[in-house]
């Protein structure tokens, strides 16, 4: 009752919301002191993007940024690899006053030059809001002279899931849903219903398992023996890389078998990801090792266009664990957030003054929703532009109708979906839950893993399947590797020389080649000096772990 | 004598007009950015001055040398040069006799100009032909096994030991047309007498080709061979990034794709600039050594 009556409230506010512009120097409804002169938030994002798409997809938020906030805000982005253009910019000394999505290891070497603001000393006497929603974060930020020089973007733990294994549903419940719980179990299971199914509609071969060079994570394999993102970690957290494990032979020859047994895609290692996308939608695949949104991308967000479409046919995430392992680490999760927001010594003191009033509001509750929901309170639905959620400024609502899209994940069936900026600027918001009077978390469609609707039926499945696998693995995602360090050559060549052995050892003829080969892989990880990244990582590791629990 | 030279530029006017604005930009592109090659001999940080790195001599060239992949990067590098020498030096030659064969001239410039187009489509369009036809279930797999040459399809796109061959025929396909473009000017300059007279000498078309076209060519064959061999260090580079794949990687790392992923991407540019300072200077080396061993053994040189 109470509920109905605060959507009621909140629906009988929209024409006064819509129409109403606050006055500059007067506080709006989401507590934001209008500023006399439009403040203009430029900056470049250090991700790569189509700028004419961004530009499309952010027009109604920056409208309304600019008509209720007096906030212009301009993203740049450009479709070219960002390490490289952040080091050009570096070089030509030609860089913006704000860069967001800057990684840690740039935002040390960038400071080290001077060329980044200090944020410490205002976060810490005038915008406390930032420090006190960071809460035991804020500390991880510091630098050892206790300088703060970025801030955070999609922080805090979101404790749900991202990788895991995937079987299509409706097939396997054709087969009587038989037990998975081991590695073997999904193998047989996998290898089963490739036999009931060889050949998809047009003739064409069904195979067990498939990547796209880019989707292929040797980490999201050695979970499923227990391992932490490509890491066995001991009673004393040392972390020993897969190839120096037992279990790195067990996986690797696991895996082996799906290639020996025809059930491995050929061009697994080969696919781009259109090629795979194409695959997985023709119903050539029939399970999956990766993100879950990588099988509903490609499964049932194009089958359910198709008329006949039934609601089970889809891929399900499911755990697999050996049973000689403790947890499947399917998903490490950094608290400390994805990258940085910085202020570059190109800004004057009114610039970084006005800059650090927007990122404390920008960090706020009401803040998170709006720039993680898109705009709120737009009721045409003609064209799909309706909002997700109203509000009033202090209690909010989830759009109904969008709530039902949002929860059955049938995003593709709006039109002009991306219209209303979600998630398009990231500026200091976490991912962790907000801490108002009704929390939520900047992503829309995760705020229903236990909703009892029958539209968010697959997420709890999801959600109940996974549960456990994710875990906090901050201190090690946390370590930075710079430049000038010897062993970030080192480590980019031991990466590029794991992917190739990995796949030369998995696409092995017969057991003892894999074996071989698997040794072969461990030989020349370690003559590259992967005992030395191993020692420096774990010296780093422990060091973080002593600096969260302070 | 200044009077002499500035009476002469006055006689000259219009040529040095045109000439001006290319030795600027000569000089601004090509000159200036001479002196940031100093950066190979330090510790560069992006960020910091040309002089503040710390000096350190020759250890970024020396670095190179001692990368664990450096036997497999400059196989890689000179094989796939060498190969696409092999196939780039003779085709558009072989192509351009063709043309200047062909005897109807409406259909000598459509086939010209059709050999061109290939040359204007960039990379991505080609890798991605590249990637439809040879794929396991591609056309030239099917036609493979429809001709019974091979019973089950073979992973073109993932075996190293196709790679450099796939890459020499690919640069093959994409230029030789547009190369032809020189070759056919030297063929129009040879001077018509001599087929006259070779025809008069009973000389058919195969014989006016081999003893009047290819020897009035020669010197434009020699001067390209020698550039050519001067840039035997650049094996290409974006065609590598998007074709090759984990499986192919041991054959597919060039000079070029290295320096870029670890010299420019990780932030390493003094290694990159080493790099590319010692390609430079051993491409200027064989240039001139060949130019003399050209002159030697065929009479004909550059300079």
């Amino acid at each position: 009752m109470i509920k109905r009556l605060v959507v009621l409230a909140v629906i009988a506010c929209i024409p006064i919301l819509v129409f109403a512009q606050t006055a500059p120097g007067k506080t709006n409804m989401f507590g934001w002191v209008v500023p006399e002169k439009t403040l203009e938030i430029n900056f470049y994002q250090a991700d790569r993007g189509d700028q004419a798409q961004h530009d499309r997809d952010t027009q109604q938020i920056r409208d309304f940024m600019l008509k209720e906030f007096n906030v212009k805000l301009v993203k740049n982005v450009s479709d070219v690899d960002t390490t490289e253009k952040l080091n050009l910019m570096l070089a030509s000394g030609n860089y913006p006053k704000i860069i967001m999505a800057m990684s840690a290891d740039t935002v040390s070497q960038w400071a080290a030059q001077g060329h980044l603001y200090n944020m410490a000393p205002d976060v810490e006497k005038t915008y406390k809001g930032i420090k006190s929603t960071l809460g035991y974060l804020y500390g991880m930020y510091l630098t050892d002279k206790k300088e703060l020089f970025g801030l955070p973007r999609g922080w805090g733990l979101l404790p749900i899931p991202d990788q895991s294994a995937h079987i299509r549903w409706d097939w396997y419940q054709e087969m009587g849903s038989p037990k998975i719980a081991t590695p073997d179990d999904y193998y047989n299971v996998i290898k089963k219903m490739v036999a009931a199914h060889p050949k998809n509609a047009n003739g064409e071969k069904v195979y067990g398992i498939s990547w796209s060079t880019d989707q292929v994570k040797v980490a999201d394999l050695m979970a499923i023996w227990g391992l932490k993102d490509g890491y066995k970690e001991d009673a004393q957290n040392n972390l020993s890389h897969w190839v120096n494990t037992p279990e790195g032979l067990q996986a690797v020859l696991w895996l082996n078998k799906f290639y020996r047994e025809g059930l491995m895609d050929p061009e697994a290692f080969v696919n781009k990801y259109d090629n795979w996308k194409a695959k997985f939608s023709a119903e050539r695949i029939v399970g999956h090792i990766g993100g879950w949104w990588q099988s509903w991308n490609a499964g049932h967000e194009i089958w359910s266009k198709s008329p006949g479409w039934t609601d089970d046919k889809r891929y399900v995430q499911i755990s697999i664990k050996d049973p000689a392992a403790k947890v499947a680490y399917f998903t490490p999760k950094n608290t400390l957030g994805w990258n940085y927001t910085v202020i570059t010594n190109k800004a004057t003191a009114q610039d970084r003054a006005d800059y650090m009033r927007f990122f404390e509001w920008a960090i706020s509750p009401m803040a998170v929703r709006i720039f993680g929901w898109g705009v709120p309170n737009l009721t045409d639905a003609s064209d799909g532009k309706a909002s997700f959620w109203t509000t009033d400024g202090k209690n909010w609502e989830f759009n109904d109708q969008m709530k039902k899209i949002i929860m059955a994940g049938a995003y593709d069936q709006v039109p002009n979906w991306n219209l209303r900026g979600t998630g398009e600027f990231f500026i200091t918001q976490g991912q962790a839950l907000t801490k108002d009077a009704k929390p939520s978390t900047v992503w829309a469609d995760q705020n229903f893993n236990s909703d009892p609707a029958p539209e968010a039926k697959w997420r709890v499945l999801m959600n109940k399947n996974l549960e456990g696998t994710e875990f906090d693995f901050t201190a090690f995602e946390a370590i930075k590797f710079l430049p000038e360090n010897v062993l970030t050559t080192k480590r980019q060549q031991i990466k590029d020389a794991e992917y190739t052995g990995f796949v030369k050892a998995v696409q092995s003829n017969t057991v003892a080649e894999a074996t071989a080969n698997f040794n072969a892989l461990k030989a020349t990880l370690n003559k590259l000096g992967l005992a030395d990244l191993e020692k420096f990582q774990n010296v780093e590791y422990k060091k973080n772990l002593a600096k969260m629990k302070l | 004598m200044v009077k002499r030279l500035l009476r002469r530029f006055w006689v000259e006017r219009q040529i040095w007009i045109l000439v001006i604005p290319m030795l600027i930009w000569v000089f601004t592109f090509s000159y200036l950015p001479i002196y940031g090659l100093i950066i190979a001999f330090q510790n560069f940080i992006p960020g910091n001055s040309y002089l503040a790195g710390p000096w350190v001599g020759l250890d970024n060239f020396v670095r190179f040398f001692d990368i664990p992949e450096f036997g497999n990067i400059m196989r890689n590098t000179i094989a796939m040069s060498l190969l696409t020498m092999a196939f780039s030096l003779p085709g558009p030659i072989i192509l351009a006799l063709m043309f200047s064969e062909l005897r109807g001239r409406r259909i000598k410039k459509f086939t010209q100009t059709v050999s061109y187009i290939p040359y204007f489509i960039s990379w991505v369009v080609v890798t991605n032909i590249l990637f439809t036809f040879l794929r396991t279930e591609g056309v030239f797999n099917e036609l493979l096994q429809s001709l019974g040459l091979t019973n089950k399809p073979i992973l073109f796109l993932g075996e190293g030991k196709f790679y450099w061959i796939m890459i020499a025929l690919a640069n093959l396909w994409k230029d030789v047309g547009f190369n032809t473009i020189i070759y056919l000017s030297a063929i129009a300059a040879v001077d018509s007498e001599l087929y006259e007279a070779g025809r008069i000498d009973g000389l058919g078309r195969f014989g006016l080709v081999w003893h009047i076209t290819l020897p009035g060519i020669r010197t434009t064959i020699v001067l390209l061979w020698i550039l050519g061999l001067g840039g035997i260090l650049n094996a290409g580079f974006e065609q590598h990034l998007l074709l090759g794949n984990p499986m192919t990687r041991e054959y597919y790392e060039v000079i070029d794709t290295y320096v870029y992923r670890y010299g420019v991407q990780l932030g390493n540019y003094s290694f990159g600039a080493a790099v590319g300072l010692m390609k430079s200077v051993l491409g200027v080396a064989l240039v001139v050594l060949v130019n003399r061993l050209s002159r030697k053994i065929l009479d004909t040189s550059i300079f």
